[in-house]
């Protein structure tokens, strides 16, 4: 009798992989911006230049890749297969895509049309993609933390989502005024609630799985998520009431809660089982040190009510720590998936008796090479160094900080493009026989 | 011929511990079970074994997390020697 994989409650590989690749070409399409626009656009925050950069980094890189991931690890880790999951994907990517190209465009061309076209588009891919994974969430039977987390950040993503629109509807010559108050409103949910309330619910399973630690704390599984949520809305509430003592309060506590799953993340980490070097060990070490450091100027400048360095800790948050956390996952999850959906086709030509068609597939640390893997490492590090140095002074650090991103990022691409064309290749062999 | 196979995959990073598993199990001797240790309950096991028409039962280990034996569903001296691990350790 042979034992063969199943993919049952895995998508194909097209659904995730589709989002994962493309990802670091809106990040390098990012990079030669800065490249072209130049310091000029770190003059303020408010620059279109700016807003279309970081709107490229936070859609078009993290929501990308992180709708990507949400497919796959949904139906694997919560045990809820995803109906029709390749059709909605390809909607769900292609309008999110549009949207993204559409939204930066706009600002750097300040093109009314542009952003209609942009808010349809990204309007459609949230609605369909929240509408599908929250309705997959609360059919699934899991209690693990990771669902009530992921639910969270998806009602986070629905208002960050929400205000974007609204704000961005200033944009489209169509009588609506700015709403410029709200902008931190926006930024506060997709960022505290979207980003880092997604990050926690992946590491709460990732982290131990992968990396062969303990668990995290049950306390810390249970409330950190909820403290971070209800923050949220604290923060929301200053809006309505603006009391000072509130917003003090919720700036103090939320900077505690990043520094809390920073050090536990890491403390994790340093005590686990197998104490072998590991490309996305060091991606997650560098993660938490960015937010950790990040949570550490927050609660200073809370607590001595100094001005917040606006650009480096932006800097800090979305390329050190979103950035970072997930490009140490894409080197995980891209040549775990690539290595699952080969031994499954290898293993049922192998049940059809069919072995002569079978082909070798590599050890999962072999298809994205650790060489290449760890120069990506060190030019996304070095990237995040100069990027940082350039908030500061921008005049010396601007041009070198945005050559070495875009290089980073080029690299990161080259290397995902690698391993999925060594799949498709695999795949055409397998089909040829 | 011991009636029990041990495969600790509690120190594994994915997917080694499913891959050896079904290794494992596809190698068992009639009359022989494979007990499994983990850190974590590998739901993604379960299909795959019911697939290959393979039983299991979980239960939390004592060195481990989680122990999951595994037998061959057409094997009654194997799926009663568990039986018998099952009902000591209802006793117990």
């Amino acid at each position: 009798m042979n034992a063969s994989l199943s993919l049952q409650q895995s998508p194909a590989f097209s659904v995730p992989a589709r989002f994962l690749v493309s990802a670091p070409l809106f990040s390098l399409s990012a990079a030669l911006l800065m490249l072209y626009y130049g310091p000029q656009m770190i003059s303020d925050r408010w620059t279109p230049e700016l807003l279309a950069v970081t709107h490229l980094l936070t859609l078009g890189f993290f929501a990308m890749s992180m709708f990507g991931a949400m497919l796959q690890l949904i139906p694997v880790l919560m045990g809820v297969v995803i109906p029709q999951a390749v059709f909605f994907s390809r909607i769900i990517y292609a309008a999110l895509f549009i949207g993204c190209i559409s939204l930066a465009s706009g600002w750097l061309t300040h093109t009314p049309l542009l952003f209609i076209i942009a808010l349809i588009s990204l309007g459609v891919s949230f609605c369909i993609f929240l509408l599908l994974a929250s309705e997959r969430l609360l059919r699934s039977k899991s209690r693990h933390a990771t669902r009530s987390m992921m639910l969270l950040a998806l009602f986070a993503l629905l208002v960050t989502a929400g205000l974007g629109i609204y704000l961005a509807l200033a944009y489209t010559d169509q009588g609506f005024t700015l709403a410029r108050l709200l902008t931190d409103l926006h930024l506060s949910w997709g960022l505290f609630g979207w980003v880092l309330l997604l990050i926690i619910a992946v590491a709460y399973q990732v982290i131990p799985m992968f990396q062969i630690t303990d668990e995290y704390p049950a306390l810390h599984q249970r409330w950190l998520g909820w403290l971070v949520f209800a923050i949220l809305l604290m923060l929301t509430a200053t809006y309505v009431w603006p009391l000072g003592i509130l917003k003090t309060v919720a700036s103090t506590l939320l900077a505690i809660c990043m520094l809390v799953f920073a050090l536990t993340t890491l403390w994790l980490l340093h005590r686990r089982r197998r104490q072998l070097p590991d490309l996305t060990l060091n991606f997650w070490r560098l993660a938490m040190l960015s937010l950790g450091l990040l949570a550490l100027i927050w609660l200073v400048a809370t607590v001595f009510t100094i001005q917040l360095p606006t650009l480096f800790t932006g800097v800090l948050f979305v390329h050190g720590f979103a950035m970072t956390t997930v490009s140490g996952m894409m080197y995980k999850i891209v040549p775990f998936l690539i290595w699952l959906h080969l031994s499954t086709q290898n293993k049922n030509l192998r049940d059809q008796g069919a072995r002569e068609a079978q082909v070798k597939v590599p050890h999962m640390r072999k298809i994205i090479p650790e060489v290449p893997g760890q120069w990506q490492f060190r030019l996304h590090l070095a990237s995040l160094l100069l990027l940082l140095a350039a908030t500061l002074w921008p005049l010396w650090f601007f041009y070198p900080a945005a050559l070495l991103f875009a290089i980073a990022q080029a690299a990161l691409l080259f290397n995902l493009l690698k391993a999925a064309g060594f799949y498709r290749q695999t795949i055409a062999e397998l089909a040829s026989h | 011929m011991s009636r029990e196979v041990l495969l600790d995959v509690s120190d594994l990073e994915p997917p080694e511990p499913l891959v050896q598993t079904l290794d494992a199990a596809e190698q068992l001797q009639p009359g022989q079970y494979l007990r499994m240790l983990h850190r974590r309950e590998p739901y993604p096991l379960y299909s795959n074994l019911e697939a290959s028409h393979f039983r299991y039962y979980t239960r939390p280990g004592t060195s481990t997390a989680v122990e999951v034996f595994i037998w061959s569903e057409n094997d009654a001296e194997a799926a009663s020697a568990v039986q018998a691990i099952i009902d000591a350790s209802h006793d117990h």
